[in-house]
Formats: structure tokens, sequence, C-alpha cells
């Protein structure tokens, strides 16, 4: 009985301390913090997060650890984030996979709707390449034979509603051409079907390309920009090639912490200024030139703004090509085109 | 030099307690390493995220011959002759068989990284859909042997397998399917997960009813009994080398790894050794040494094609790629051949990992048969606790040890009722497999008859066809070879 009373009282103070820490909370951050990858280990998400969460940890002095969660394109990890309290505790270093959630079916969750984007702090820059052996040596011809054989040509993506997937979807619709898309289970499957010549081009970042591109083992023929991607200026920007492509250019993903909505105004901003710091470090600098990653800086207003438009863009290109099943406007996405029409 | 030698030494260390551990995979423990030494130089990181990816493909058979639960995917293929053993009393035989074999494998896998590899390692490309698709479809084909002499039960404990696998997202267009509408299920069920539960908490259940212990009765056991046995190696037919290469060139394929090496390995060892020591799934010796020294060849494939190619060769090398960008170094062909010294680094580093691996696998195996003799309640309360940090610590999702629930009652009820098994597990590693590349490959050809067609006009695609056929043919009774 001694002993049952004895365990009693150990799980009363037990409680009682946990329930306490929340009453005199100080000021944030006070304990660790949980920074949530919704992808493995290694992936680009990962090791963009894994690039400017030391930094981050330095500034704020708490630890911070990244909590890899795949699953179900990110949104699995997503769920986590928003099961959790809002209190800064637990943010989830995001991608632009968040912007299709809706529209592809995967969950109903939207970054601007559940979340507060903390600060986003970079953006990836997409590239087509072909296999070594390819017939085409520009994205001219490849697009002109695109366009002649509708559906001949094969590209392999990182899966569907995936950046590769919309950038290849966004020639479909501006350039009158037609491709048949092929889905791998990521980044990397995509590369090594180019390499093979399993597909007849790739879309992906062109960091994970560079050096297969400079050893000959794949051609990239353009990069989804309206200028040179620096250091790599002899790769023509598609939107020198094709004005018409430029309004929407350049594409690529984004990357940053987000918060669950309803964070305390307070505590987004002490995370706003040490990314600000983090963004600024020489270290970070070096980190993203040397993946050839652009250097973004939206935060508040801006970012809402920046993610309207990427979602709207992405969102209606899966629609209209039928590849999302659900229609963007369900979830009062803009249709961009729409409203261009409108205004002329 | 020494100092990378000790980071090496500490590595396999951790990586042999995480892989003996059921669920703390070796890409998980090698994403850890990663995180881990994030902040020191990539040479030293090397050194410690290869001993570790060393030390913990060999820890995954530990835990598989001695309790059934095999610590890694890679292991799997370990408990189907491993355990048995075990309860035949050869625990320490098994594991020194396991441990010379692994020595065999890592070595050949080596050789085959430093001489074979940069020239066969473009051809590796040339794998397509319609490759993988042979490939794994003959790797299903082990349900038979899996089946345990009753072909119906194992067929259905296998379309079960490929029925969990299909849970979650298409691959192919991102729809949800079997999912009804919950979250808890968007994600899929890892494999990991099933096989913890499978074999780990069904293993409990079955301990829980049975009066059977964990014991062992080795008599006179001795640290030398897990030295290897020449004279029962001798007497063995010498056909087991050939996992070696299928090994290594599963390994050096960029969508799989040592798990699928050593399924196929072990089925094709089945095939072809005709008067094995014992038959395959009762203990045999051929049915432990096919899928370690196979497990271990492909970390030597894994890696040529990592450094030949700049891709991932299986998942974990795909983490020490993303350790390289972590580094501010992007990995790729032109990389690896400007930066030699990583390459002969590597070498030298998997060398003295494997050889490392070997003698702290002993003390390792020793530790494992001295707990088996603790007593049976001190285990099976020990194993559950196992099982639920496992199945957590792999996705860092509560929902998963609810599923390794399930799957351990699912295996209870399974086994009770004579069904084996594995052949859910093999369902679920090779089910998806099987589909995203058939599906990839019709996708690619556009129509279904050019797809038939490409099976027989693709090259590598042929001859694995005829490999599957010889193979076949060499088992039947018909052809007495």
């Amino acid at each position: 009985m001694k002993r049952i009373s004895f365990f009693v009282v150990l799980i009363v103070v037990a409680l009682l301390s946990f329930s306490l820490s929340g009453f005199c909370a100080g000021v944030y951050p006070e304990r660790n913090i949980n920074c949530v990858v919704g992808f493995s280990p290694g992936g680009p998400t990962d090791v963009i997060a894994r690039g400017s969460v030391p930094i981050l940890q330095e500034i704020l002095g708490v630890g911070i650890a990244i909590t890899n969660m795949p699953g179900a394109a990110g949104a699995t990890a997503a769920k986590f984030v928003l099961d959790q309290p809002a209190d800064g505790y637990t943010f989830y270093f995001g991608s632009e996979i968040m912007s299709v959630w809706q529209v592809m079916g995967t969950m109903d969750m939207s970054p601007l709707r559940d979340f507060d984007c903390v600060k986003l702090v970079a953006e990836a820059t997409p590239v087509l390449a072909v296999p070594p052996k390819s017939p085409f040596n520009s994205a001219e011809e490849f697009v002109k034979y695109a366009q002649e054989n509708p559906g001949k040509l094969r590209i392999g993506t990182a899966g569907p509603g995936t950046v590769p997937h919309v950038s290849g979807l966004m020639l479909q619709q501006k350039l009158g051409c037609e491709f048949t898309f092929v889905p791998y289970q990521g980044g990397g499957p995509a590369i090594t079907a180019v390499m093979g010549a399993q597909v007849d081009a790739t879309i992906e970042m062109v960091q994970s390309m560079v050096s297969a591109h400079q050893g000959g083992q794949l051609k990239i023929l353009a990069s989804f920009t309206n200028v040179p991607i620096p250091g790599l200026e002899e790769i023509p920007p598609i939107g020198q090639i094709y004005p018409e492509l430029q309004e929407d250019l350049p594409y690529g993903p984004y990357f940053g912490p987000f918060v669950k909505k309803g964070t305390s105004e307070e505590v987004i901003t002490v995370l706003k200024e040490a990314m600000d710091k983090v963004i600024a470090d020489q270290r970070w600098i070096d980190y993203t030139d040397k993946m050839y990653l652009t250097r973004i800086n939206y935060s508040g207003e801006e970012a809402i703004e920046y993610l309207e438009n990427w979602t709207a863009k992405a969102a209606w290109l899966l629609y209209n090509a039928g590849a999302a099943p659900n229609s963007p406007t369900k979830f009062g996405i803009k249709n961009l085109e729409l409203l261009k029409k409108l205004d002329k | 030099m020494f100092i990378l030698l000790l980071y090496n030494i500490v590595g396999v260390i951790v990586g042999l307690v995480m892989g003996a551990m059921p669920g703390l995979t070796v890409t998980m423990t090698a994403a850890l390493c990663v995180s881990l030494t994030f902040g020191w130089p990539m040479v030293e990181a090397l050194a410690f995220i290869i001993g570790a990816f060393c030390g913990g493909v060999l820890g995954g058979a530990l835990s598989a011959i001695t309790i059934n639960i095999p610590g890694t995917a890679a292991a799997v293929a370990t408990t189907f002759d491993g355990f048995p053993l075990k309860q035949r009393g050869e625990a320490d035989t098994a594991l020194g068989l396991a441990l010379f074999s692994s020595l065999v494998g890592g070595m050949f896998g080596l050789l085959f990284f430093l001489i074979l590899g940069p020239i066969i390692g473009h051809y590796a490309l040339q794998f397509g859909a319609q490759e993988y698709f042979v490939l794994t479809v003959w790797g299903l084909t082990l349900v038979a042997v899996l089946s345990k002499g009753n072909f119906r039960r194992g067929l259905i404990s296998a379309v079960i397998g490929i029925f969990i696998g299909m849970i979650g997202m298409d691959p192919i267009t991102g729809l949800m399917r079997f999912t009804m509408d919950i979250p808890l299920l968007s994600g899929g069920i890892h494999y990991v997960v099933a096989m913890i539960g499978l074999f780990g908490m069904k293993e409990v259940f079955v301990q829980l009813d049975s009066r059977r212990g964990f014991k062992l009765d080795i008599k006179g056991y001795r640290i030398s009994n897990l030295l290897p046995k020449f004279k029962l190696i001798r007497s063995l037919n010498i056909r087991w080398l050939l996992s070696a290469p299928i090994g290594a060139i599963i390994g050096l394929l960029p969508g799989t790894g040592g798990d699928v090496g050593a399924l196929v390995s072990y089925g094709f060892l089945k095939n072809i050794i005709k008067k094995p020591s014992r038959p395959f799934g009762e203990g045999a010796y051929e049915g432990v040494i096919a899928p370690e020294v196979a497990n271990k060849a492909a970390v030597g494939g894994a890696l040529t094609t990592m450094l030949t190619l700049g891709i991932p060769g299986d998942s974990v090398t795909a983490v020490i790629l993303g350790a390289f960008y972590l580094h501010g170094l992007l990995p790729g062909p032109t990389f690896m051949l400007t930066e030699k010294s990583y390459f002969y680094l590597i070498a030298i580093l998997v060398g003295a990992g494997m050889v490392f691996a070997y003698f702290i696998g002993i003390i390792g195996s020793n530790a494992m048969i001295k707990m088996l003799d603790l007593p049976k309640w001190y285990l099976i309360a020990f194993i559950p606790v196992l099982c639920i940090v496992g199945s957590y610590a792999l996705q860092n999702k509560l929902t998963d040890v609810l599923f390794m629930f399930i799957f351990g009652l699912l295996g209870y009820i399974l086994e009770k009722s004579e069904y084996p098994v594995s052949p859910i597990i093999l369902g679920i590693i090779l089910g998806p497999m099987v589909e995203v590349n058939f599906r990839q490959a019709l996708i690619i050809t556009g129509s279904f008859p050019s797809l038939i067609l490409s099976f027989f006009t693709r090259p590598l695609s042929l001859i694995l066809i005829i490999l599957v056929v010889l193979s076949f043919l060499l088992q039947s009774k018909v052809t007495n070879l």
C-alpha cells in the first residue's frame, strides 16, 4: 500500500511540475525546439533545413532537433505539426509541395490557411536535361520536336505534382507542345533515368545535376529562369529563348520554416528576427552559393503574396492538365490567368 | 589516419548496436550520424558513417538468428534459416557462419568496388523499369520457398502483403488509395513497421502462449564456437559463393539495396543447390550464408554507384550523398573523378569497417547468446520495448507503434492458423516495386503490346528473363542437371 501511495504522490508531483511549466512561461524560446522535415534525410528539403537550422540554433541559444517524418509528400509531417500546440516549439520546414496538397487531394492543408510562414529563405532552380547521346542539343530543338510530335517525348519527374511536373506543364501550356510525364519516386531516380536514357528528358534541380552535366553524363539544355544562373552562365535561361515564358519565371521550389496558425506574434517575431541573422550569416551564404540556391527573404505580407501566387500558378496548371483531381476554386485559390484577362 | 580508424571503429560499434535493434535501420543510423557529424570535417564524418554502414548491416543478422527478429530489412532473409538453426541448438554455429559470410561478402563487395565497379558502373544505368520489374517479380517467386509446403497459404500471405504495400499515396498519380479518408493511413505503412510487428511482436505473443522459451541448450558453449568452422564450410556446395556477385550487382542498381539482394540470392541459391545440408527453411547452413554474403556484398555495389555516377545505389548511400551536400560538396561523376582521394579513402574505410565489424560482431554475438540465457520472462518484457522504440523511431510517428501492434496480432493469428508470415514482408517490400516499375514501363512504352515486346527486345531484360527461366529449369525434376 505504502508503495502505491508513494507512486501516486510521485505522479501527482510530476504532473504538477509539467502543468506549472506551462504557467510560468518565460521568454520564448526557453526549451529545445523541434524542427520537422517532411522528407527523408538527404533530400533537398532536408539538406536546406540542415544547412540553416544549426545556425538558427546558435542564434536562439537552444537546441533544435531536426525530425524527419517522411510520408504522403510531406503531408504527414505537416499534419503532425498542426496537431502540436501553437507555441513555436514545433515548426515545419516547408517546401513548395505544400502548395499542391489540396488540389492533388493529398490532404486538405494549405501553407496559408493552416500555417504562418516565418520566412522563405531559398529557392532552387529547375533545369531541363537530356541524356548524353540525345539528338537534342538545345531547348529549341527539344520543344520543336515536341510541338511536331505531341506526346512522343517522355519527361521524367520527381513525382506527380512536384515542381518538375509543373514546370513541364508550363511548357506544354505556353508553348503548345505535349509531353508524356513519367513520375519517379523522387528526384534521384528521375536523374538516373535520364542518365541511362530511359526517358527523353528530366526536369530536376540544378544542384543535383550540375556535376553529371560537367562530367558528360547528361546534357542540361536550359534553366527555368530569365537570367543565367550565377556561376553557370553556359546554361541558357529558357526565358530568353521563349519570351512568352518570362512572366512565369523564375519558377522553382521555395523553402522556409512555417509555424502552426495561431502561434503568437511575439514567437513569430523572435523566429523571424533569428532567421534574419541566419540568412545574413556567411556560412549560409557560402552554402547556398555552392548549392546554386537563390537566396530569398520574404516574410509577413510579402510571403503571403508570394505563396498565393505560387500556389495559384501550380494549382491551375495541374488542374487544367488533368493531373489534379480537385478544382482550385474549391479552396478559394484565385485564377491568375483569368484575372489577367479580366484586367485587359 | 589513426584517428580516422578510431572514428571508423566507433561507427561500427554504433552501427552494430543500432542494426541489432529492430526498427533502427541502417539508413536511419546513417541519417543520425549525418546530423551528428554535421560540424565535423567531411573525412571524419565519412569514416564514422561508413563504419556505421558496415556495422549496421551485420547487426541485423544477430537479432535475426537469436530472437527471430530481423534488426534491419536486409536481414529478413537471414531469419528463414537462421532461427530454425537456433531452435536446433546451433545458434553459435549460425552466428559464426553469418559473421564469416559477412566478412567474405564484404570483402568481395570491396573488390568489386575497386576492380569491376568503375567498368560496369554505368551499365547500372541501362537498368530501366522493365528490368526492375523482372527482377522484383523474380524476388516475389520466393513465396514458393517461404510457404513451407503449403503454397496456397503462402500465396494468400503474399497477397495480403502486396495489398498493404498499396495503402497510401499512389506513386504514379499521387491520389490516395485504400486510406478511407483516414489521415493515419495517408502515409502508407512502412515495411519496417510491418516487419517489426510480424516478426518481433508476433514472437512475443507466441512466446506468451507457449511453454518453450528462448533458452538455448548449447552444451559447453565457448566464445571460440563463433569462429568459422572451416570443416563445415568446406562440406557445403561451393555454389554459395554466387551470392556475392548477386548481392554486389543488386547493390549496384540504383533502385535496390541489400534487402532485395539478400532475398534474391536466397531464392537463387535455393534453386541451384540441389542437396543443401538441410532443406531450406529448416536450418540449412546455406540459407544463412546466402543472405549474409549478399547483403554485405551489396554495400560495395551501392558505394560503386555512388562514387562512379554520383547517384545512390541504395537508401544508405542516398543519405551519404546527402552528407556530401550538407558539407557543401556536390557529388557526381566529375566530383568523384577530380577528388580521387575520396574514392580510395572510402575503399580503405569499407575494408577496415568490414574487418572491425567481424571482430566486434563476435563480441556482439557472444552478448546475444548470453542474453538468451536470461529467463524467458525478462526477454519477453524487453522485446516489446525494443519493438515500440524501433517502430516509433523509424519515422517519429506514434501511429507506427499502433500499426506495429496490429501486425503483431495479425502475425500471431496467422501463425496459429499455420499461415506463413514472411511472404507478407516479401509482398510489402517487393509489391510496390513491382507495381511502380510496371506502370512506369507502361507509360514509357506507351501501350501494352509494345510493353510486352520491350521485355524481350531490351537486352538486359532478356538476359534477366533467361536467367529466371534457367534457374527454374535447374531445380525442376525434369532436367536432372
